[in-house]
């Protein structure tokens, strides 16, 4: 065969090739889209942009990129809380479980948050990532059925064992594990008297109560500062036990918009819901800080605050409000980790949680303490201070209860709680690397442009000089596999729709 | 002997024509195929991104259009009469232009500015420095 003859055999053997090859090429390229296996898994290691997951941002939260001397391995710092990224999705899934590596020595809690879709523009389903209070405990645990057994004394030896004796057991306590139990109070009677909380309280709100056979009845004295310009107004919100909204109202500000004008007399806001199931109720107040309430009036007979109380008995406030109580205030908490915060002079005061003390000594400054017993008392002597954390908090232990029980959002070891189930796992270190994975259920998920965003919360690191450094984020989607019936059916809702 | 020379020099002849040949259908294929895939992408962010870098494609299209431009046998008699392959330089500079914009999104309204301007140039440049002034 002469070599014209030879190059123009192998000529129409390589047109055939490469013109075959971006069709296979295609053709591959939508089967990996399409995720028969129903698993697919992106890992972004910070050497180079991923065209899937992108990078952390908000650029001025972040440090630099930087390379580890004498390894192929990079990492970048989060120095200001929260950072997000997103991950693309090439299909709608199942769940999402994100894996990250990264060092961590004295935040005690690192979480991740899925955005969901929900009224509130800023709205996170977070789940821990790192939890030191958890991991610090000296309890026996034990692993099995997707999730961790924390024990005070080794009674069972499966997980298993546990769930089976559940109905028999007092004193289990839930944390981000769905035990599927309706919190009742047992012996609960409703009273027909009324009682008053005459405390006042500054900005947002939220609280429990309970009712049974009985109208939700509540009366809320507010008054309005008149510190800042524009208007004030407020909603109060009321949720019930499966967090689903059943009442809402807006109101709006006393007319006094300048900040020359006096603080407004009070108004009178009554709640009364009527023929609501037995259970557990939220009641919401969102407020700025210029809305004070002054007295809440009530039938119910709990009252226990949600994360935040910021008192307000102070003579820094005596310029808008004349009858104010500059008594001591002592909270009842369940806080594992307490945060205090004063924005005035009048608030600095030596705090007392049990027999610990806390120097409140600068303004504007976040102050954290790890209560040493759960649930405590702490003593205000001079009120004026927000007191935040993740945890409940009564004005009276009569006034508390805990319908979180069974959804914990921390846990120190409280002295009520002998078991504690979760899906929290303390994270494995490897080479002064921790690792660890959380997992997210979609099905609330907010999607926009086919992608999921998360969330990277450390609460406490705006108030230090620390960062957590990160090595690797890695998301694995999963779904069902894609059977051939759905995969044609899939095609053809696509067509239909687009075409 | 001067039957051997000339069966080699046969053989190399046909060889570089095959390559160019070769090399003309990468191009052509790389161009269609990255402008198929850029548009699927349009229809569908990620199907192709996630898993391929339309880099690639765009890279191999831009080297083998250069290589075409100055080693074309097959397009020097076409050169010396009428000047470069006009088609390839237009593709070539929209090529390089795209690559350009894909570079600077960062930069926003202005990076369509730069690549317009690239590509204009590109081909105002190429298109000079290939034609003869005999």
């Amino acid at each position: 065969m002469n070599s014209k003859l030879f190059f123009n055999q192998l000529y129409k053997v390589t047109k055939l090739v490469i013109i075959i090859l971006p069709i296979i090429g295609l053709l591959y390229l939508v089967y990996l889209d399409f995720v028969p296996s129903g698993h697919v898994e992106f890992t972004y290691d910070f050497s180079k942009d991923s065209p899937v997951l992108t990078n952390l941002f908000p650029a001025n939260r972040l440090t630099e990129v930087n390379k580890i001397i004498k390894t192929n391995s990079y990492w970048q710092a989060v120095k200001e809380d929260p950072a997000y990224f997103e991950v693309r999705l090439p299909q709608r899934f199942e769940t999402a479980k994100v894996k990250i590596v990264y060092q961590n020595k004295d935040q005690p809690l690192i979480q991740i948050g899925l955005r969901t879709a929900g009224e509130a523009e800023w709205n996170y389903r977070f789940k821990p990532l790192e939890n030191q209070l958890i991991d610090s405990l000296d309890w026996s645990v034990i692993k099995g059925n997707g999730a961790n057994l924390w024990q005070r004394k080794k009674n069972f030896l499966t997980v298993d064992q546990f769930l089976d004796s559940l109905d028999n057991l007092g004193n289990v306590g839930a944390y981000y594990y769905d035990l599927e139990r309706k919190f009742i109070l047992p012996n609960y009677f409703p009273k027909n008297s009324y009682q008053e909380l005459n405390k006042t309280l500054r900005g947002s709100y939220s609280f429990y109560t309970y009712i049974k056979d009985e109208t939700l009845n509540f009366t809320f004295k507010i008054q309005d500062i008149n510190r800042s310009e524009g208007p004030d107004f407020f909603i109060l919100k009321v949720y019930d036990d499966q967090g689903n909204k059943i009442y809402e109202e807006e109101y709006k500000d006393d007319g006094f918009i300048s900040k020359l004008d006096p603080a407004s007399d009070p108004r009178y806001i009554d709640l009364k819901l009527e023929d609501l199931p037995e259970g557990t109720y939220r009641i919401q107040l969102s407020a700025e800080d210029e809305i004070f309430t002054r007295q809440i009036r009530t039938k119910q007979q709990y009252l226990t605050f949600i994360d935040r109380l910021y008192l307000a008995d102070s003579p820094e406030y005596s310029d808008g409000f004349i009858d104010l109580n500059y008594k001591p205030t002592v909270i009842y908490s369940t806080v594992a980790r307490l945060g205090f915060e004063t924005a005035h002079p009048e608030g600095l005061q030596a705090i007392k949680i049990n027999d610990q003390t806390l120097d409140i000594l600068e303004t504007h400054k976040n102050y954290f303490t790890t209560a040493k017993i759960v649930p405590n008392y702490i003593f205000i002597p001079e009120n004026d201070l927000k007191i935040f954390g993740r945890g409940l908090m009564a004005f009276s232990q009569k006034h508390f209860f805990n319908p979180e029980i069974f959804q914990l959002r921390d846990f120190s070891g409280n002295l009520d709680i002998d078991y504690l189930i979760t899906s929290y796992s303390t994270p494995l270190e490897v080479n002064s690397w921790k690792v660890n994975e959380v997992e997210f259920d979609l099905d609330d998920a907010y999607i926009y442009n086919r992608k999921l965003r998360f969330a990277l919360s450390i609460p406490e690191l705006n108030s230090t000089n620390d960062v957590i450094p990160l090595k690797q984020v890695s998301v694995t989607l999963d779904k069902s596999p894609l059977t051939f019936k759905e995969l044609i059916s899939k095609i053809l809702s696509y067509l239909k729709s687009n075409f | 002997m001067f039957l051997s020379q000339s069966k080699k020099e046969r053989f190399f002849s046909n060889l570089s024509f095959y390559i160019i040949k070769t090399s003309k259908l990468i191009f052509k294929v790389s161009v269609i195929t990255f402008i198929t895939y850029f548009l699927l992408e349009q229809f569908k962010t990620g199907l192709i991104s996630n898993y391929f870098d339309l880099n690639i494609l765009l890279i191999l299209a831009i080297i083998m259009g250069i290589l075409l431009l100055l080693f074309s046998k097959e397009n020097d008699s076409v050169r010396f009469k009428k000047g470069p392959n006009y088609i390839i330089l237009m593709i070539l500079a929209i090529l390089l232009g795209i690559f350009i914009f894909q570079n600077l999104q960062d930069i926003g309204f202005f990076s369509v500015l730069i690549s317009l301007l690239s590509i204009f140039a590109i081909y105002t440049l190429l298109s000079l420095n290939l034609t003869r002034y005999d």
